[in-house]
């Protein structure tokens, strides 16, 4: 039996929504569940344990710092859902799948737009959901059954976030074609994605005293009356979760609202915008052209690195992914030239955030490699090849650390050794995941790295907690450093034998 | 006697326990022509991955002039070129910078590798293109750009896995022209086809692989012979071959 008729946007959201629910865990999606649902189940239960009785949100001194501090969450929630509707709407617009076939159909552009849409809200804000929902249903058996509007207001935020993903993405397009609003559309859900982060550290590069009145403005701005009051119109969403009915009309309405006028408006230029990109992927584009006879550079070691080097600059899709992590890195820097003998406090998240940074350019230069036939056939070992790109990973991840190390020298030389020690132990250990453990991966989908090589990418992880835990134990807290090295080995270690079978291949194929 | 420029000897590999080459043997003489036949799944593109090293043989030898890819991995590779059905390149790289690195793995001399490249894309049509990303080229630039890597350190042996796909008629005879005057030198080419005009033109000989095992080896006269058809197209001997295989 049919519940909806066949071509209407509920069919194909039907649709989408299958095929999105058969990407979430494909055979182990009973475990996913299972698994889900009691993590799920544990939120129920402290929701539940915080909001029992009155105490807690009947309280008016809690409500006076619980409304601002529950909105500047939310808001920093809807940057990073806004990132990545942003994100999900340029793989709407250039990753074609099945539009070709969808847009040939005699179904409306604008249903394809608006499911598109909604596949896009639904994907923000299924994290929030799952996060937030346990509190509207701890509030019905609390006695709080206002805390159900959680349900709308979210939906509305999600409808919000897709809107404005979607209004970028398609404006972008129209201002600078296809092509560059690609790059830029991508670069900029990295910047709104780290926006909250960069802000809250910016008081950081200020001298002590403009910190100090910036601080006693915010103190002012909470008052009654102020910006950030918990009357403020800012925390309305806030309101609208707790049941207040004026912010649940207008935050609904604006969330529903912007996405059926964004819709309407755009779902045109979303057409003429995904023809651009078929058009668009034949176009060529020239490297740098001259005229000069023609001269190669010799030495394999040398082609090889500059081969990734190339592959890495040249390619916007990779600096935007990887853009998020130096972001993160330049606050830290910052702090760590403006430190002193406390310097060392910051080497823990050098090394998580180099080791991280330096593992994704290893799983892009090992695992990532475009034509692995070629390097397979080629008079040179697999492993030496992987080594070669595990430097070109590493290196340019080095030379951002590498002015800090120095000038680091000159303040502290034994924080200095650690960073260096550290940091490079975290970015071998995360290349030594991929060398030994090779399993092909596609950098046009670096998103998903996580998902295809679950293994490695814990792997990588424990590793550079481990030197991250060295780092803390070279610190005066050498006894822990037995259990630090463990969680180093750990990491590589398993790779090695859980890798054996495919480094016995011999070829990355 | 001439050492043979491939030697195959009891070559055997699995996949998950089907097997996908069955004890073959094959022995190719240098400078010829010879053609690898089979229907999907025979196990031609199996062998040859396994030849060119990229993929280990459950049990059985490869000897690329006489060098076991196995033992001798590094000397068998730097005389022996793969071109694959469908060859990957680096969507970034400009021609130029394409062949400078493949130059780079096989250790070639750069000033020779800069002046081979030159010709190698001037003859394959691409000089205009050198500086463009390879990321907007169709299948048939692609699959010409791939061919000129191949060639640019000069290999022994050439093996090729479907070369022609792709490649408009002015292309594919330019390649076909070429695997003939390549072959006229003295080097020896591999090639698969489902193509069997191509097989039945350029090879001089013709091997049929069916479910993982040579069937029928030899020249077209005697691949008719053996199918008892006398004047018939190779169309016809080889659906007559690999139907009573």
């Amino acid at each position: 039996m049919k519940f909806v008729s066949t071509g209407s946007w509920p069919w194909l959201l039907q649709h989408e929504l299958r095929l999105a629910w058969r990407n979430i865990g494909g055979k182990r999606v009973w475990l996913v569940l299972i698994g889900g649902g009691i993590i799920w189940a544990c939120v129920h239960l402290a929701a539940w344990g915080l909001l029992r009785g009155e105490r807690v949100l009947g309280n008016t001194d809690f409500q006076q710092w619980l409304i601002p501090a529950a909105g500047a969450a939310l808001w920093l929630l809807m940057s990073i859902m806004v990132s990545q509707t942003t994100a999900h709407s340029v793989s709407a617009v250039f990753d074609r799948g099945d539009l070709d076939l969808l847009l040939a159909s005699p179904l409306s552009s604008r249903a394809v737009f608006a499911v598109r849409g909604l596949a896009i809200a639904l994907a923000a804000c299924l994290l929030p959901f799952l996060l937030l929902l346990p509190f509207a249903h701890a509030g019905l058996v609390s006695g709080r059954p206002g805390l159900l509007s959680i349900y709308p207001v979210m939906a509305a935020l999600a409808l919000l976030a897709a809107a404005i993903g979607l209004w970028l993405t398609m404006t972008l397009v129209r201002l600078f074609g296809a092509r560059k609003a690609k790059t830029i559309s991508q670069i900029l859900a990295a910047l709104i994605g780290a926006g909250f982060f960069l802000l809250s550290q910016s008081a950081n590069f200020l001298p002590r005293e403009q910190q100090a009145a910036i601080s006693a403005w915010l103190k002012h701005e909470t008052q009654n009356g102020g910006w950030f009051a918990p009357d403020s119109v800012l925390w309305w969403p806030v309101r609208a979760m707790l049941g207040e009915w004026l912010p649940l009309v207008v935050v609904t309405g604006v969330g529903v609202g912007c996405f059926w006028l964004v819709i309407n408006f755009t779902h045109r230029r979303f057409v003429s915008g995904t023809q651009e990109t078929m058009v668009g992927g034949t176009t060529r584009s020239r490297a740098s052209a001259t005229s000069k006879p023609v001269t190669f550079r010799g030495g394999m070691v040398m082609n090889l690195l500059l081969k990734e080097w190339k592959l890495l600059v040249r390619d916007p899709q990779i600096i935007s992914q990887t853009l998020l992590q130096i972001l993160y890195l330049i606050p830290m820097l910052f702090l760590g030239f403006k430190s002193d003998r406390s310097a060392w406090l910051l080497v823990p998240g050098f090394v998580m955030i180099t080791s991280m940074l330096a593992g994704n350019l290893a799983w892009l230069t090992i695992a990532a490699e475009d034509a692995p036939e070629l390097i397979g056939t080629a008079p040179v070992t697999m492993n030496f090849v992987r080594w070669i790109k595990a430097a070109a990973a590493a290196l340019p991840v080095l030379a951002l650390l590498l002015p800090l190390t120095l000038y680091w020298l000159t303040v502290d030389a034994y924080a200095a050794f650690i960073l260096i020690v550290c940091a490079s132990g975290g970015m071998i250990s995360a290349a030594l995941c991929q060398i030994w453990n090779p399993r092909r991966g596609d950098r046009r989908n670096m998103k998903k790295r996580y998902q295809e090589s679950r293994v490695v990418s814990i792997l990588e992880a424990l590793g550079s907690m481990g030197w991250a835990a060295i780092a803390v134990c070279m610190n005066n807290h050498w006894v822990w450093l037995p259990l630090a090295m463990a969680l180093v080995l750990l990491g590589p270690g398993t790779a090695w034998i859980v890798g054996r079978g495919a480094r016995k291949e011999g070829a990355l194929a | 006697m001439e050492t043979p420029a491939l030697a195959i000897n009891g070559l055997v590999k699995y996949f998950g326990g089907k097997v996908a080459v069955n004890n073959l043997s094959l022995s190719i003489p240098p400078g010829q022509f010879h053609a690898l036949l089979g229907p999907n799944g025979a196990g031609k593109t199996t062998t040859l991955r396994i030849v060119a090293g990229l993929l280990k043989a459950d049990a059985g030898t490869v000897a690329i002039f006489g060098h076991d890819t196995v033992s001798e991995t590094d000397v068998a590779k730097r005389i022996t070129a793969f071109l694959p059905d469908d060859p990957m390149l680096y969507g970034k790289l400009n021609p130029l910078e394409y062949l400078e690195f493949v130059a780079g793995l096989w250790s070639i001399d750069a000033a020779r590798a800069a002046a081979q490249a030159e010709d190698l894309l001037k003859w394959l049509e691409l000089w205009e293109n050198r500086f463009e990303y390879t990321e907007g080229f169709s299948r048939g630039m692609r699959q010409k750009l791939a061919l000129a890597g191949a060639l640019i350190h000069t290999p022994k042996l050439l093996i090729l896995d479907e070369p022609l796909t792709g490649l408009d008629a002015h292309a594919a005879k330019a390649v076909k022209d070429m695997l003939v005057d390549y072959v006229a030198k003295g080097n020896t080419v591999v090639l698969t086809t489902h193509i069997l005009e191509i097989a039945e033109r350029l090879a001089e000989r013709i091997s049929i692989i069916q479910k993982g095992k040579i069937v029928a080896d030899g020249t077209l006269e005697e691949l008719r012979a053996k199918s008892g058809s006398a004047g018939a197209s190779l169309e016809d001997v080889f659906l007559n071959l690999t139907e009573s295989a």
